[in-house]
């Protein structure tokens, strides 16, 4: 992982995601191997100070409010006292429990302690958040609330690294992800390298034969109606060819990128194993 | 360390009582004491058909074996609430993932197990002096009977409670909480079963049980300790009659433990106290 990325961490069921997290967090023992998180030893205090997790498994104890539950983890994290009450009044405003803060866990549906968890793992503002599963219990509005929050934590400096099933979610916040099956890497590297180049379909209104031999010379194919496809185009080329050709006179009815999802690209590589 | 010990110990606290786990003990504890208390009341007001009552020697010495039965009874309850304290704490926090959440924060994993035992003791520790205090006043109220050394018995019963929460804590790393809690009981039934058997066997020179028994107290020193506890409230002239009725009586202790064994004793709970880190070093979560 690169610091300051939103890494994604994919992969079937069994294939070893919660393990490996469970490893780098000190849960589980590691049979042979070494790791580091952001250059400190595995296990040390310091790693773990610089580490905030919300696990797959999210409990938290029901008999204490949410504020409670997070006083207690800014206690062992060491967070100045002074700063400790708006600190976390703070994260629990950003996780939607504003409100709530004051109810006692038990009380809570999952999909608040949930919203908890991950307000728990963002105390002390670690540089490096781990989230497994963070939205399996959050409904529609939670699930966009989060894929909202993990932007604004990677433009404050966090590394986060997202363990998810959701390949959609992984596909609209992350930088990076990892394939593992069966306890190996199968793919790792940005979604531009992993999902391939991005296609365009381009629909006009009306393809006029000047416009058709402007498009031909930049590469496109036609469908034979009013539409054009580019099979290979950068991505960042985009805006430019759209500029250009509404300028040359083309009334342009609709752009649409064309790529294989993330979806499709993971069934490929588990199918390629 | 001290400060992450002392966090998780806090937690057991506030625990304790926002569960209302103490208080609702605490309650039918003194239900029951107040049980005693009446029972007491109605010896000590007993008319014979002659029309007298118990005089007040009578009423000493049948108080006094009353004080080492009912305190037997308090050692079972103490006991109960140990297993219960120690599966609560680690086991169920094992299985209900709680402590995902907990150990990948800065803290090493024996501040986690040394804060619940801190924590757990001092509840069982609370529980047991209380009470058990409320208990002999009771019982001096009622009758003016005071046994000859009533601190020192309370601190034996909560050395007994120690021995079924350090088991209850050291098992629950590893098995199941209820399984934990099950196995420490039967261990402290079997303790006293071996005592009962070596009480018996010592008044009939079996020398055979007298090891095996001694073997199980050294395991198992729960009944050890509880000998202590009784010869503390027993009266000089109950210990001085030392027939063979009393040899075999299985409630009399003719003497207190030695000091090798509590010096074993407190050995045992400190190799617990570092089997139970060692285990739950070892324990994938």
């Amino acid at each position: 992982m690169k610091r300051g990325e939103i890494f994604g961490f994919l992969g079937p069921n069994g294939a070893g995601k919660t393990t490996a997290v469970k490893m780098l967090l000190g849960l589980a023992r590691p049979n042979s191997g070494d790791a580091a998180i952001l250059g400190q030893p595995l296990n040390s205090l310091k790693a773990r100070h610089i580490t905030g997790y919300l696990p797959e498994l999210f409990r938290y104890q029901e008999w204490l409010t949410a504020r409670e539950v997070c006083r207690w983890h800014a206690a062992l994290l060491r967070i100045d006292a002074a700063k400790r009450t708006s600190h976390i009044d703070d994260i629990l405003q950003r996780v939607g429990l504003g409100e709530r803060a004051d109810e006692r866990v038990g009380t809570f549906s999952k999909g608040m302690q949930q919203r908890l968890g991950l307000g728990v793992s963002l105390l002390g503002e670690p540089q490096l958040i781990v989230l497994d599963e963070p939205t399996s219990a959050l409904d529609p509005v939670g699930r966009a609330d989060v894929r909202a929050l993990l932007p604004q934590l990677k433009a404050k400096g966090a590394t986060i690294f997202l363990n998810s099933h959701l390949l959609a979610e992984v596909e609209a916040v992350c930088d990076r992800v990892a394939v593992i099956d069966r306890g190996s890497l199968i793919a790792t590297g940005s979604l531009d390298e992993l999902l391939g180049h991005l296609a365009l379909r381009i629909s006009f209104v009306e393809l006029g034969e000047s416009l058709r031999r402007n498009l031909s010379a930049r590469g496109a194919a036609f469908d034979g109606g009013s539409t054009a496809i580019f099979g290979h185009i950068d991505e960042s080329a985009v805006p430019a060819l759209i500029t250009d050709l509404v300028q040359n006179g083309a009334a342009i009815k609709a752009v649409q990128p064309i790529r294989r999802t993330l979806e499709e690209r993971f069934l490929e590589l588990l199918k390629e194993e | 360390m001290i400060g992450n010990i002392l966090l998780v110990a806090s937690l057991i606290w506030r625990e304790a009582t926002r569960r209302r786990l103490l208080p609702t003990v605490a309650i039918f504890s003194l239900v029951l004491i107040g049980a005693t208390a009446w029972g007491l009341n109605r010896i000590a007001t007993f008319h014979n058909p002659s029309g007298h009552t118990i005089s007040h020697y009578e009423l000493t010495v049948l108080t006094s074996v009353l004080v080492v039965m009912m305190a037997f009874m308090f050692c079972i309850i103490v006991s109960l609430v140990s297993a219960f304290l120690g599966a609560l704490s680690m086991g169920v926090e094992i299985e209900n993932g709680i402590l995902l959440a907990i150990v990948p924060r800065p803290l090493r994993r024996f501040e986690i197990v040394l804060g619940k035992l801190l924590g757990n003791i001092f509840l069982m520790a609370a529980y047991t002096i209380v009470i058990g205090a409320i208990e002999l006043a009771v019982v001096r109220g009622v009758t003016g009977y005071v046994p000859p050394h009533p601190v020192v018995a309370l601190l034996y019963l909560t050395g007994v409670g120690a021995v079924t929460l350090l088991i209850t804590m050291c098992l629950s790393v590893r098995v199941s909480a209820v399984a934990a809690g099950f196995a420490a009981i039967v261990l402290f039934g079997l303790a006293r079963i071996a005592g009962f058997a070596d009480t018996i066997a010592s008044a009939l020179n079996n020398t055979a049980v007298q090891q095996a028994s001694l073997i199980v107290s050294l395991v198992v020193p729960s009944d050890g300790l509880w000998r202590g506890a009784a010869f503390a409230l027993e009266p000089a002239a109950m210990v001085g009659l030392g027939g063979a009725v009393q040899r075999g009586n299985p409630f009399i202790a003719l003497a207190p433990p030695a000091y090798a064994y509590l010096a074993w004793s407190a050995a045992w709970a400190i190799a617990f106290v570092i089997a139970t880190i060692a285990l739950f070093a070892r324990r994938d979560l």
